[in-house]
């Protein structure tokens, strides 16, 4: 539907505008720039800073108004560059500069700083202050990544705002009055936020600068590419900077369908990581017992090979596995899928091990994810967006509070439970009631519901959570699902797992069939001659190093990865794989969308992108997988069939998000992304918008969604949520005595190798705790800060927490290695609680 | 002593209950932190923002605010020399630097003792008197050395105690919350006001 519009006058021009919008919007739309410092599109006006002040002709005159404050009307005469708006943007100015340093040659804003551009642009030039300016203490450490320079600080708002607005964190806030207003968070406590990097991106001056990137480089000599954060499967669009090099920072790109601007400091400061060449995996290397020798590419991918191809030759293609928990991007995936069902022909291959729910429910009827924010009901369903998503409870945040109906189900609550309008809790006694009283939830409006289904409780198997999500699914036949799971959308798109759906990619190839759970299973009876990991850590997986050790007797493990970890340290063939931001490619998110990924670094040492290792693994093998460049792979992927028919390197048009998959999938046309240098400075150049892909594909994009390249087979009717697959009323063994349910739910921060290797996080890293109310740690005999003993699969001593919330009793919050081992084969792992020896 | 307990929690709570919005409460919770303390705490802050479901950051904000919420500590009588015109011109800055010397602080400091703190203060409407001080917000003047001497041995010997109680404490007279009016009553009432309008039209 057109928006409606009103007939303004500007500087004697007539235009139209979109109505109810405030001032500024309009003259944005229409091309008139007004200067401006507090107001942020993503952010509720509040009108502190006075630089956008406009003329506007009233009963009694022209008058100035901040145009960041007023809704333009039928009528409106607008006057931007009168003589009394100069003179204000030359007062306002003068104001703000009264006590802003002119530090601008030292300062990190210093060449991409609104203040400096706009002082630039609207100032009067010179100044009349010969007044001594204020002086605070700096920089203040507001927290282990932020820094805050009062003294540069103009009181614009943004900060505190998207802490209070849009974090729902806020920890910091303005302090005194007048002349002393400051920013301050309180006494000792740091602004401790998942977000906090953001308020460093929106800082309009240099008063809130991040630690990582503070006198890293000055802006003019920084190169950037647009690209897709790769930490979770949210896709967040980036503005990814390097310099000598060296990543240097990644800035959160304005994208209406995703991210809205705004980061996580998770994917934020992955840069960091990156660059610590000391935890890489630099030089292929092999390990004979206790030897390990570094060796040539060739010479390790020769034993590489022979080892697979022996394994085939003497125990049968299925004694190879290949496993992986990561991120991969979607072209070194499918080389992998393909080097597993076609040339290896093994069908134990699981690229998704942290997918815990069918993939055929989160493909069959897929939602994107404004349309899951936009729906009559969402029903969140086992998923804990802040520490899984976390830009996605940014939006999800945003959404509830202009109106969306959210019913959420967990086993535990969640940072959005205090705001969703319904909380259902998954009771392991009764899982049917469970179900009944979500339906009951979400009311009688069954039409427009959307599911986002993830498998946030590690404590529920994958059989039982799937089962749930299909019920839930059989109860709204017409639910549409957007998938919640942190990772493994490429693996499930291009079937390089058993959870994706049949047939989801045409091959000759055997599809795989076995699962993580039981590749490792198998591998520790001695079954799986050779595995082969991708970018992952087996302890992620919940082995420990003893098995890692077992492995030398019969068990050749093989592991491409980015970051030394235990399992580098045992495997016998170590391969380097380039990290994020030193290769190309593209990537798929939850609403399967394609984006790009850029390339701004060379890898280090010898670190190789995964597809060129397959490639080279296949030929090794005496077979080939009929590509040699990205490009290929492209076409080769868009032919496959299934979800990614018609997919193409083609539509990445500078200035637009990828398409939706499959692509019979329609959205409302996407608004052009606008790189708004005053919401984010740095990102108003992107020189290279796309990735720089091989030349023959340059194919100008059509109007914004004319992908008019039909390549490849055309999409195949996916299965629909398979009706058939519902298991009926799922119920749980009941507990014996002493027995409990066990909650194991995931935190941002959760130790893995890229986290550890990352200098500015990994201080971020806390142990596991159990929550226990006041009243059962009583009856075991516990008091807050205690250790105890967990017995599950295996025993683990956790930190005990007394919290209010009966919700969250016996929640173990913390993935790590030490309580994965608490993981049976039960469908949801019950644990006794025993003193602590310790 | 920081954070509300017994008595001072229940009054806390009650507060907190007056107002639709809890958050209404957090400026006469500050009030009460200081009667309890003499002066707002961390503590205090933080368990107010327990209370009103908001952070300790927003907390310390909106009390920082406000120059008669002391984020710091303070003596028991807080002695504010009024410097504004009237007392100005009758000597007050005078009186200011004899303050100093009685109590032997500078401005804005408190004696080791703990008992005083001296600030400057702008006009404190008692220029009648001027020049004039306050203590506690309790007010005294004409004063010149020897009777300010005078006012701070009396302040010392506890002779005022009736008159100046310690820095902080709430004096106002405490009411219950109004009892609500329904609404249909309310209805009734605009009904005859209308009617009593149209009649004498």
């Amino acid at each position: 539907m057109p928006d409606e519009l009103v007939a303004v006058t500007v500087d004697n021009h007539s235009f139209q505008v979109r109505k109810g919008v405030k001032i500024i919007d309009a003259l944005d739309d229409i091309g008139v720039h007004v200067p401006r410092f507090c107001y942020h599109p993503r952010m509720t006006a509040v009108g502190m800073c006075r630089m956008c002040l406009v003329e506007v002709k009233g009963p009694r005159g022209p008058s100035l108004q901040p145009s960041c404050f007023m809704d333009v009307a039928d009528g409106m005469e607008i006057f931007t560059e009168s003589d009394a708006v100069k003179k204000a943007q030359h007062g306002v100015l003068e104001f703000l500069l009264a006590n802003h340093p002119l530090d601008c040659p030292v300062c990190d804003k210093g060449g991409e700083c609104p203040l400096q551009d706009q002082a630039f642009a609207h100032g009067s030039g010179e100044t009349r202050f010969v007044e001594e300016k204020r002086h605070y203490a700096k920089p203040i450490p507001i927290s282990r990544l932020i820094k805050l320079d009062r003294e540069r600080c103009i009181q614009c708002d943004r900060c505190t705002r998207f802490a209070d607005e849009i974090a729902g964190e806020p920890l910091i806030d303005f302090a005194g009055r007048g002349s002393t207003l400051r920013i301050s968070t309180f006494s000792n406590v740091d602004f401790d936020s998942y977000f906090s990097g953001n308020v460093a991106q929106i800082c309009p001056v240099g008063a809130l600068t991040a630690t990582p990137y503070r006198f890293k480089a000055r802006p003019w000599d920084l190169l950037q590419s647009s690209s897709t954060c790769m930490k979770c499967d949210m896709g967040c669009q980036v503005s990814l900077q390097s310099s000598q090099n060296e990543l240097t920072r990644m800035l959160g790109i304005d994208s209406d369908t995703i991210n809205h601007g705004w980061l996580c400091d998770r994917g934020r400061f992955s840069t960091s990581e990156v660059n610590n060449v000391d935890d890489r995996v630099l030089r292929p290397r092999l390990r004979n017992q206790d030897s390990v020798v570094e060796v040539s590419w060739t010479k390790a991918l020769r034993v590489a090979a022979a080892s697979i191809k022996q394994a085939i030759d003497e125990r049968g293609a299925s004694s190879v596995a290949f496993l992986s928990g990561a991120s991969m991007t979607l072209e070194d995936t499918y080389a992998f899928a393909k080097l597993a069902s076609d040339v290896v022909r093994t069908n134990a291959a699981d690229g998704a091990a942290d997918v815990r729910v069918d993939g055929t429910l989160l493909l069959a009827n897929p939602a994107s994810i404004n349309e899951a924010l936009t729906a009559k009901t969402l029903v969140l369903f086992n998923v804990d967006p802040k520490n899984e998503l976390p830009v996605m409870h940014l939006r999800l945040r945003a959404a509830i509070h202009s109106g969306l109906r959210v019913v959420e189900v967990n086993t535990t609550p969640t940072d959005l439970t205090p705001i969703v309008d319904r909380w259902v809790v998954i009771q392991p006694e009764d899982l049917a009631k469970t179900v009944d009283e979500a339906v009951a939830a979400v009311g009688d409006d069954r039409d427009g519901v959307v599911i986002m289904a993830g498998c946030r409780d590690r404590a529920v198997a994958a059989s039982l959570n799937t089962a749930l999500v299909a019920e839930m699914l059989y109860r709204f036949p017409q639910a549409k699902v957007l998938s919640g799971v942190a990772r493994g959308t490429n693996a499930l798109a291009v079937g390089f797992t058993p959870n994706a759906p049949q047939g989801i990619r045409s091959t000759d190839g055997v599809a795989p069939a076995v699962n993580a759970d039981a590749i490792l299973a198998g591998a520790l009876r001695g079954e799986i001659a050779v595995l082969v990991l991708l970018d992952t850590d087996l302890v992620r997986l919940g082995l420990t190093e003893e098995d890692l050790v077992a492995f030398d007797h019969g068990t050749t493990v093989i592991a491409l990865n980015t970051f030394e970890s235990l399992t580098t340290r045992h495997a016998h063939v170590v391969l380097p794989l380039s990290a994020y931001g030193e290769q190309q490619g593209s990537t798929l998110n939850i609403e399967w969308r394609h984006l790009r990924l850029g390339r701004q670094v060379e890898p280090v040492a010898q670190a190789r992108p995964a597809w060129m290792v397959a490639t080279e693994l296949a030929s090794g093998l005496g077979d080939e997988l009929g590509f040699l460049t990205l490009a290929d792979i492209m076409r080769d992927l868009s032919q496959s069939g299934g979800l990614l028919a018609g997919l193409s390197y083609h539509y990445f048009a500078d200035s637009l998000d990828g398409p939706l998959f499959p692509r019979t999938r329609t959205e409302p046309a996407q608004v052009r992304r606008v790189l708004d240098p005053m919401a984010t400075p740095g990102i108003a150049s992107i020189d290279r918008q796309g990735a720089n892909f091989s030349a023959g594909n340059v194919i100008e994009p059509a109007e914004a969604l004319g992908f008019g390249v039909n390549t490849g087979v055309a999409p195949k009717a996916l299965q629909s949520p398979s009706v058939a697959k519902r298991e009926g009323a799922v119920a749980l063994d009941p507990l014996s005595e002493g027995e409990y349910w066990l909650h194991l739910v995931p935190r941002l921060y959760d130790p893995t190798p890229e986290l550890m290797a990352n200098p500015f996080l990994k201080a971020a890293v806390r142990e596991p705790v159990l929550s226990l109310t006041a009243a059962q740690a009583e009856s075991l005999g516990l008091v807050d800060g205690d250790r105890c003993r967990l017995v599950g699969a295996s025993a683990v001593d956790v930190l005990v927490q007394l919290v209010k919330d009966d919700a969250l009793a016996l929640t173990v919050q913390g993935v790590t290695p030490a309580t994965l081992r608490l993981i049976g084969d039960q469908s949801w792992v019950k644990v006794r609680v025993e003193k602590s020896n310790g | 002593m920081s954070r509300f307990t017994g008595e001072m929690l229940s009054r806390a709570e009650e507060l907190v209950s007056l107002y639709p919005d809890p958050r209404s409460a957090t400026i006469p919770l500050c009030h009460l932190a200081q009667e309890q303390d003499g002066y707002v705490t961390n503590e205090a802050m933080a368990h107010i923002a327990e209370l009103v479901g908001s952070s300790a950051a927003e907390v310390q904000g909106t009390a920082s605010f406000y120059d008669m919420l002391k984020l710091e500590p303070v003596g028991r009588y807080v002695i504010g020399v009024c410097t504004n015109i009237a007392c100005m011109l009758r000597g007050a800055y005078e009186l200011l630097e004899d303050a100093e010397g009685v109590l032997d602080v500078p401005v804005g400091a408190t004696t080791a003792d703990g008992l005083f703190t001296l600030e400057e203060v702008e006009c404190i409407a008692h220029c009648d008197r001027a020049p004039a001080a306050q203590v506690n917000y309790r007010y005294f003047g004409p004063l010149d050395r020897e009777s300010f001497e005078t006012l701070v041995t009396q302040l010392r010997n506890g002779d005022l105690d009736d008159e100046v109680p310690p820095h902080g404490t709430l004096l106002r007279v405490r009411r219950e919350a109004p009892a609500v009016i329904p609404m249909e009553e309310i209805d009734r009432y605009r009904a005859q006001e209308a009617e009593r309008e149209k009649a004498s039209d």
